[in-house]
């Protein structure tokens, strides 16, 4: 059974925000929402102060909470992992979006906002809301580009080692800190670097089993 | 007592305990995530249902003696008075956050509504009038005593509900190894 995953090595995030900018681009996200984030924070005192660059998104988690606080079971866990958000059955109650521990959950409450407002929509305004149409009033997040995946697969690609069937955020990369595969697969890229460098998953005390890594 | 009346007191019960599980089952907010806060909500679901009772008993015969409302006011209001402090105690010592959610009740900027309404309304002056009439017997007792706690009890039992959701803080999405997290961007 297929369970994709992603592996983060911290070490090698610069803190860019290139995959903030290609989740965006690639789901034409309206403006003030990012289904991909990084999280920027320091510890210590002057003048040992570490940098920590955290880029987070959802975790789509083997045991997810929003999956089982749904009411309408508008959010379901697809057989290869994926959580997805059906938009016809989400109610905008925003009980997965209180859920989710991670806080990766957005709620897309008004589709009038424009990119310059007064302005009217912008061309690639236009064509976003027609190729990847949201519905106002649900809870949106990130699908690790569950569409890519699928039509890659669809065309015989494998994802994570083809880039047309790899996540936008993993392809753009420029430091290449995204690994992206088949965490079953003991011998796949993402398998070999939690094995080899001991990954690790965002908060394991909530016993949610996160496919997102990180390595450090 | 009809079918649709024993109905009516399961779906308010369901009314009652749903929303101390449902914001239970939040693992990332160390306020709602404890065993307690179930617990707190029917209490607290309970106590104002009595007093909602009592106040409408009050207004339409002019008295609340010998209600079965009036009973479970004096055995309820002690029972909240008693599970706040020891919920508050017990979440401050689950994890840094749940302390901070802690302190931001009651020290911080929500403290003077915990302080007036919630402590104050909610549990000083309910417990003057269940004393006042306990000791001088209901009859006796003022009814603006009575009217004003009825009242300011349903104004604290709201209060401390909406501190409840206002101050659970989620735990930090980051590890840091000195335990603090200061996020700067993104």
């Amino acid at each position: 059974m297929t369970r994709w995953g992603m592996v983060i090595d911290l070490r090698k995030c610069i803190g860019c925000y290139s995959c903030m900018i290609a989740c965006k681009q690639e789901h034409f996200l309206p403006p003030g929402m990012f289904w991909n984030r990084v999280v920027i924070g320091e510890t210590g005192t002057y003048p040992a102060v570490t940098k920590q660059m955290y880029p987070v998104s959802c975790n789509h988690c083997e045991e997810a909470i929003c999956v089982k606080a749904c009411p309408t079971r508008a959010t379901t866990r697809r057989a290869d992992g994926i959580i997805v958000i059906d938009s016809a059955k989400c109610v905008g109650c925003r009980y997965c979006l209180i859920a989710c521990p991670y806080q990766q959950r957005t709620f897309y409450a008004d589709d009038n906002t424009e990119y310059f407002p007064g302005q009217g929509l912008t061309e690639y305004e236009a064509i976003g809301k027609e190729l990847y149409p949201l519905q106002k009033g649900t809870v949106v997040k990130c699908n690790f580009c569950a569409e890519r995946i699928d039509a890659g697969i669809g065309k015989g690609l494998i994802p994570g080692t083809d880039r047309e069937a790899t996540p936008a955020c993993v392809i753009t990369c420029p430091t290449g800190a995204r690994s992206f595969g088949d965490l079953d697969d003991v011998n796949s890229k993402v398998g070999a670097l939690i094995k080899e460098r001991r990954g690790f998953q965002l908060h394991p005390e909530y016993g949610t089993d996160p496919s997102v890594y990180y390595i450090t | 007592v009809t079918a649709l009346t024993v109905l009516a007191d399961i779906f308010a019960f369901c009314v009652i305990i749903y929303g101390g599980f449902a914001m239970n089952y939040v693992n990332g907010i160390p306020l709602w995530n404890t065993a307690l806060l179930p617990v707190l909500y029917v209490i607290s679901g309970l106590w104002g249902g009595a007093e909602l009772t009592l106040g409408i008993s009050l207004a339409q015969s002019g008295t609340m003696s010998g209600l079965p409302a009036e009973e479970a006011v004096r055995i309820l209001l002690p029972g909240f008075v008693l599970l706040i402090p020891v919920y508050l105690v017990s979440v401050r010592y689950t994890s840094s956050t749940g302390r901070a959610s802690v302190r931001y009740m009651v020290l911080g900027k929500w403290a003077p509504f915990f302080w007036l309404l919630a402590v104050g309304a909610g549990m000083l002056l309910p417990a003057a009038a269940v004393i006042t009439s306990v000791l001088a017997g209901t009859e006796s007792t003022p009814e603006a005593l009575l009217y004003t706690a009825i009242f300011s009890g349903l104004l604290g039992d709201l209060t401390t509900r909406y501190l409840i959701l206002r101050c659970g803080l989620y735990n930090p999405l980051i590890p840091s190894p000195a335990g603090i997290d200061v996020p700067v961007g993104g």
